[in-house]
């Protein structure tokens, strides 16, 4: 008689994901309780410290070298780290923000899942928000690294794959209005024994995932990383010894946690709550999303605590945040606003405490609705909201708004009308610009706040070469930067134009029809937006919103740019040679420099030159 | 008599070796002359030629040919001291510098300045014009917009201008056009042209490299013409031949038209001056390590070829040229230790560099490095530094670990100065499993071989942590590019593009563009008069997988390819792939997407000399070092490597000085003198 064991079934319950992972749960793990040896010696520590951030970056260079999609090679849409038994990230030094306490949730699931039942050369995958992950393009995969039959490690990636199987070529859908108009979940599955794809189940995937060649290659780019990292922690061992690795991993976390806990001692105790009205989402929130959150610090026991009760009620869209991404939304947003140096381990992120209400929009979502866009649109918002917190907190330190994630990095597929040439591909040719920080202008190439300039642009001709498509244009937007005496980053436009085929475009992004802020006087960052023109004639045929989906005829272009950040200080303050170099290399109009800046330029047969008297009169005029 | 000389400037010292009959006669240093630097090589000539007992125009003008590698170029960059560059660009594509390639790395830090791009926007100007992937045009040059846009770049004060269209290296005819625009009106002006510096894939590479080329040319062309003036003013009748990035050397006429060939002229000899170390043992694969006073250089060398990348970059800014490839990281001597707020300890990348340089050398540094943890242990000689030119000061060294580093640690300041050295240690282990681990080479498979002064006070403990045996110091170790470049072999290469696949491999189009460059290659090697003998011509195919975007480069020796050929090709892949990555499929189909044809004249290999120095007692007493195998100080012998004669056998523990060269040899080592001065360290089995 089979007994059967009941697996787990949604709704599942949020412990599973919110909870650390108790003794109980692990014990049946061999090592997995192991914490090595109780003291390791500070210069063993440094020495371990220093390596794993070189396996991390082997990790990450597996995949861009070797990955086919150019979401992976050219964007770098992807994180590389290595997890405690305890599901806790060690160290994550070349990161998405966003991926930033993404990681723990999704593996405590698979732990909790598969039990005891983990071992070596066996790869697990979830890309399943329920289960903890972002969202569902997110393919999370995870392999435990064992040592003489213990468990040392997780070696980790979690890669943006361009499409897991929806009924639209895309895996960010404003409209998936729950878990089964998304796209094929993996709610923790195991995808490998004994170093071995299990062949069933990959020829279940490549029949279900369009592209199934490029889709193969990026999973065994995602295999070589996770196995090369495996190779290196037992190389470890060897040379240290199982018991010593062990307690250095254990005081990479201790020594995070000390480093967050200094930073927050040094900070004001202060409780700040702050409200802003974001996106305009027709249909949903017409008016703008009513964000809202509260900011506790309490220097003294060493904690930051967020609380996002007060957001909004959970919409059937993908626009809501996932567990995973309202808790980033919070660390992503704060860690720019402390010191640099701290390692964004879990040691150090567990100081910072996040209440989520569930069922709301950026909280702990209830089954089954959506939340396709979560790592991006709603997720950049809160975070802009999260940097208005602290700007009243550390207004010395306060960074300005930041450009989003906006409708000119979203999907474009066809194929071509002669050839048959077919595609899908997420374009990163324009990145929305940064906020402002006193003392220093913004910094352009963000692509929001859940990317912070961590992607890489595309080039054109690689673009062009892998796609039937003209790059026309990607170039900055004058006068998209925040005004201020030091400016928000502009952003950048991008023009293109299907060869051969109608061009079908989705997108959903934010930061359309709400600016970045600007501080102190500074001015908002121009927003972003799209629109389809006639190549010929330039005419506009179309304007865009911010969510939607558009086809572009082969006779037109699609025309997308990206919002600029907001300014920091009084613009009439900025220098008048740092305004002259903005006007010469097409960052600011001589109009702006004038009207908003108060700085006179003289044209002398495209040479110009600083009015000084004018731009003194002008400047004292507008102070009285 | 017919002498071969090689030279490399570096920062503070200019190096010189001279041989005649193959045989290395001696090995030169003078100052650096920063305000005329061929002043410099000719104040090494006359040391050469007093030792050599010639007068210095017999020297030179029985003086075969002269070999010339130098960092000026890389200077000129990294100062800023280079051509005003304007830009000539497709419609759209002005802010292609300023964009770059994105990936920020210190994604949290807001305050740290932005990236500068080479040329700002405002001196890039952009042209109604436009070719596809095809090499099609889809919008024609306008003649009237080209010279309006190379006037306005004058009128702006632009002294070089690089042209990037778009797609030029599939159809550059809108390149040229431009180029035949601008010399009718400019005829003696210095520009340079994409396809015809570098014509790779991806425009922004492409773009950074013509750049970097057209900006370096009138400084690298008045350096060249000066250098060659002065030498032939001196006398110099043969050839003087300049050192390139790939290790290779080029004749000054070449490097001029290609000045960004010479970017990484410098160290890029000093991995021919380790295969020639390592090839006298027998030995194919070697390590070359190299610490300096900031930083630290990691190269190898495979089955006797210089490990090579095929994308050179200067702070960042890439040039898809071939390049030597050197892993430089920031740890050396003067690399800073410090402990940070959670009780981390870190040392490097900053550096207190050559001034003020280390707590120990007096002249003001305050914060603990490298090399003051080295005297705190006993591994440097506070009297004998640099022959006794430099006197260090010891207790100021402890001091400064005490305070900066035990204290804040609480240990004592012994484990302190071992903690800061194995903890550099640890970053340069990291680095060499960057070149070889990672790149699927075993390191307990490979020699390793030491260049600069410092370098074997670390070596024996690097090589135990690697799993190496065997460690080789040249008698050249301190003017090891030097000795390279006269070693270096006569490289000519090129690429071209046509891209093809394994299951369908254009066997016409690939051997047509393969025979044109090898002509191209020959006629290189006619004009240098290379007898047939001494040629090679290798081809190197960049494979990948399908829709992969990173090839990786393997060669072969047929210049025309058979269908064995490609198979031995697509197998060498995947079996690279394989060691690199963890995974291969070998099922797939292989694309192959670049082909470059490298044209060698070989070089007769110059042999070390013997040392002349006088046999005798080598011994010069005792010393203390902190034996890290027994942890405890010790009294060691101190010895004089310069007076070591071939065949002489040493135990460690034991100190070896010589002029310009530090040694530590630790208790379970054994030091042997190789018949051409080479000191051979074997580290005992482990025990």
């Amino acid at each position: 008689m089979t007994r059967f064991k009941r697996p787990l079934l949604p709704p599942y319950d949020p412990a599973l994901i919110t909870t650390p992972l108790s003794d109980d749960e692990i014990a049946g793990l061999p090592g997995a309780l192991d914490g090595g040896d109780a003291s390791v010696d500070p210069v063993t520590f440094s020495v371990v410290y220093a390596r794993l951030d070189g396996i991390l970056s082997e990790m990450t260079e597996t995949i861009l070298t070797t990955a086919r999609n150019p979401i992976l090679y050219g964007a770098k849409d992807f994180t590389c780290t290595v997890m405690t038994t305890r599901a806790e990230v060690l160290s994550m030094h070349d990161c998405l923000p966003v991926h930033v306490g993404t990681m723990s949730p999704a593996l405590r699931f698979v732990i909790r899942a598969f039990g005891d039942d983990i071992h070596e050369g066996d790869v697990f995958v979830n890309n399943a928000s329920f289960a903890g992950n972002a969202h569902v393009g997110d393919w999370t995969m995870f392999a435990p690294i064992f040592f003489a039959g213990r468990l040392v490690a997780w070696a980790v990636n979690k890669c943006h794959i361009i499409d897991t199987g929806a009924h639209i070529p895309s895996n960010v859908d404003f409209y998936a209005k729950d878990v089964y108009e998304e796209a094929l979940h993996f709610p923790a599955v195991r995808l490998c024994r004994d170093h071995q794809p299990i062949e069933d189940l990959v020829r279940f995937i490549a029949y279900n995932f369009r592209f199934p060649e490029l889709w193969h290659g990026d999973f065994l780019a995602q295999l070589g990383s996770l196995w090369t990292a495996e190779s290196r922690v037992q190389e470890l061992c060897t040379r240290f010894g199982y018991g010593v690795v062990k307690g250095c991993f254990a005081e990479a976390l201790r020594y995070g946690e000390r480093r967050m806990r200094e930073e927050i001692a040094r900070l004001p105790a202060r409780t700040v709550e702050v409200a802003m009205i974001g996106e305009k989402i027709a249909g949903f929130f017409p008016d703008g999303v009513p964000l809202k959150l509260r900011l506790e610090i309490d220097p003294a026991a060493g904690r930051i605590h967020f609380d996002y009760t007060d957001m909004p009620d959970q919409q059937d869209f993908g626009y809501n945040l996932s567990y995973a991404t309202a808790r980033c939304s919070a660390l992503q947003g704060t860690l720019p606003l402390l010191d640099p140096g701290i390692p964004p381990n879990d040691g150090a992120l567990n100081c910072i405490e996040v209440t989520l209400r569930e069922g709301a929009l950026a909280g702990i979502p209830r089954w089954p609705v959506g939340t396709s866009a979560a790592t991006i649109a709603l997720c950049d918002e809160v975070t802009n909201l999260v940097f208005k917190a602290w700007a009243e907190v550390l207004p010395e330190r306060a960074m300005a708004g930041m450009g989003e994630y906006c409708a000119a990095n979203f999907i474009g597929s066809g194929t071509t009308d002669h050839s048959g040439e077919s595609y899908v591909h997420v374009f990163y040719l324009a990145a929305s610009g940064g906020g402002a920080v006193r003392g220093h202008d913004g910094i352009p190439h963000m692509f929001g706040a859940c990317i912070m300039g961590n992607m890489g642009y595309e080039s054109i001709e690689l673009v062009e070469l892998a796609r039937p498509l003209i790059v026309w244009e990607t170039t900055a937007v004058i006068d998209s930067g925040g005004a201020g005496e030091f400016r928000g980053a502009v952003g950048v436009r991008q023009r293109i134009q299907p060869v051969d085929h109608t061009m079908h475009i989705g997108y959903c992004g934010s930061g359309h029809t709400c600016a970045a802020f600007g501080l102190d006087g500074g001015q908002a960052g121009m927003p972003a937006d799209h629109w389809i023109v006639e190549q010929a004639s330039d005419e506009v045929y179309a304007k865009l919103a911010n969510a939607g989906a558009a086809d572009v005829a082969p006779t037109q272009a699609w025309v997308a740019q990206t919002g600029g950040g907001g300014g920091a200080g009084l613009p009439h303050r900025r220098a008048a040679e740092a305004v002259l170099a903005d006007v010469v290399d097409g960052f600011v109009s001589l109009a702006a420099a004038r009207e908003v800046y108060g700085v006179v330029l003289e044209d002398s047969d495209g040479t110009y030159a600083i009015d000084l008297a004018a731009t003194a009169a002008l400047r004292a005029g507008a102070q009285r | 008599m017919s002498y071969r000389i090689g030279t490399d400037i570096g920062g503070t010292f200019t190096d010189l070796v001279v041989s005649a009959d193959g045989v290395l006669l001696g090995r030169y240093k003078s100052p650096t002359t920063p305000q005329h630097l061929a002043t410099g090589v000719l104040d090494c000539l006359r040391l050469a030629a007093a030792d050599i007992g010639a007068p210095l125009h017999e020297l030179l003008a029985n003086t075969e040919v002269l070999v010339h590698g130098s960092t000026v170029a890389t200077n000129a960059v990294l100062e800023g001291k280079v051509a005003k560059c304007g830009v000539i660009c497709t419609r759209g594509t002005r802010y292609t510098l300023w964009r770059g390639e994105g990936r920020r790395q210190r994604i949290f830090d807001f305050t740290a300045p932005p990236r500068a791009p080479l040329v700002r926007p405002h001196l890039c100007i952009e042209l109604d014009e436009r070719i596809d992937r095809h090499g099609q045009v889809l919008q024609p040059l306008d003649d009237e917009q080209v010279r309006a846009a190379f006037r306005q770049l004058r009128a702006q004060g632009c002294t070089a201008i690089a042209v990037c269209l778009l797609w030029s290296i599939h159809n550059p005819a809108h390149e040229q056009r431009v180029a035949e625009l601008i010399n009718e009106e400019w005829p003696t002006g210095t520009f340079s042209l994409s396809s015809m510096v570098q014509p790779v894939l991806r425009e922004y590479t492409r773009m950074s490299c013509t750049v970097l080329n057209a900006m370096l040319k009138p400084v690298v062309a008045r350096y060249l013409e000066d250098l060659e003036r002065t030498l032939r003013d001196a006398g110099l009748a043969g050839q003087l031949l300049i050192v390139t990035s790939d290790g290779g050397v080029q004749p000054v006429a070449e490097i001029a038209a290609r000045p960004v060939y010479m970017l990484f002229s410098g160290p890029a000899t000093g991995p021919t001056a380790a295969k020639l170390t390592a090839a006298a043992e027998g030995r194919e694969d070697c390590l070359l390590i190299d610490m300096g006073g900031t930083s630290f250089d990691v190269s190898t060398v495979i089955g006797g070829e210089v490990a090579v990348t095929r994308d050179g970059r200067i702070t960042d800014h890439p040039t898809g040229v071939a390049a030597v490839q050197i892993l430089t990281l920031g740890a050396g001597g003067g690399s800073i230790a410090s402990v940070d707020a959670g009780g981390l300890l870190v040392v490097g990348p900053e550096s207190a560099g050559a001034f003020p340089g280390p707590v120990c050398y007096g002249r003001g540094g305050r914060q603990p490095t490298v090399t003051d943890a080295y005297l705190a242990l006993g591994y440097l000689s506070a009297e004998r530094f640099l022959g006794g030119r430099m006197r260090l000061d010891e207790c100021a060294a402890r001091e400064a670990i005490a305070t900066h580093i035990a204290a804040p640690l609480g240990i004592d300041v012994e484990a302190a100065a071992l903690g800061i050295c194995r903890v550099v240690n640890e970053r340069m282990v990291n680095g060499i499993l960057e070149m070889t681990v990672r790149r699927g080479i075993d390191p307990r498979q490979l020699v390793l071989v030491t260049g600069g002064g410092a370098t074997c006070v670390a070596a024996v403990e690097l090589a135990r942590e690697l799993g190496m045996r065997r460690i080789l110091v040249p008698r050249t170790t301190s003017v090891l590019c030097a000795y390279g470049a006269l070693n270096a072999d006569l490289v000519w290469s090129s690429i071209t593009s046509c891209p093809t696949r394994l299951r369908d491999f254009d066997y016409a189009g690939v051997n047509a563009r393969l025979a044109r460059l090898a002509e191209a290659g020959n006629a290189f090697l006619d004009g240098l008069k290379v007898p047939a003998a001494q040629r090679r011509l290798e081809v190197h195919g960049a494979a990948r997988y399908p829709m992969q975007i990173t090839e990786i480069d393997v060669p072969t020796a047929a210049v025309q390819l058979t269908p064995d050929h490609v198979a031995a090709l697509a197998a060498s892949f995947h079996d690279a792939h394989q060691a690199r990555y963890a995974v291969a499929e070998r099922e797939s189909d292989v694309e192959f997407v670049m082909w470059r044809m490298v044209a060698r004249g070989l070089t007769e290999t110059t042999r070390q000399h013997e040392p002349k120095g006088q046999a005798g007692d080598a011994a010069l007493g005792v010393t203390r070092f902190y034996d890290a195998l027994a942890g405890a100080h010790r009294e060691v012998p101190l010895v004089d490597a310069d007076r070591l004669r071939p065949g002489d056998q040493l135990h460690g523990p034991a100190l070896l000085v010589a002029t310009d060269t530090t040694i530590v040899l630790p208790a379970d080592t054994t030091l042997d003198v190789r018949g051409d001065g080479c000191l051979i360290l074997e580290l005992e089995e482990e025990r």
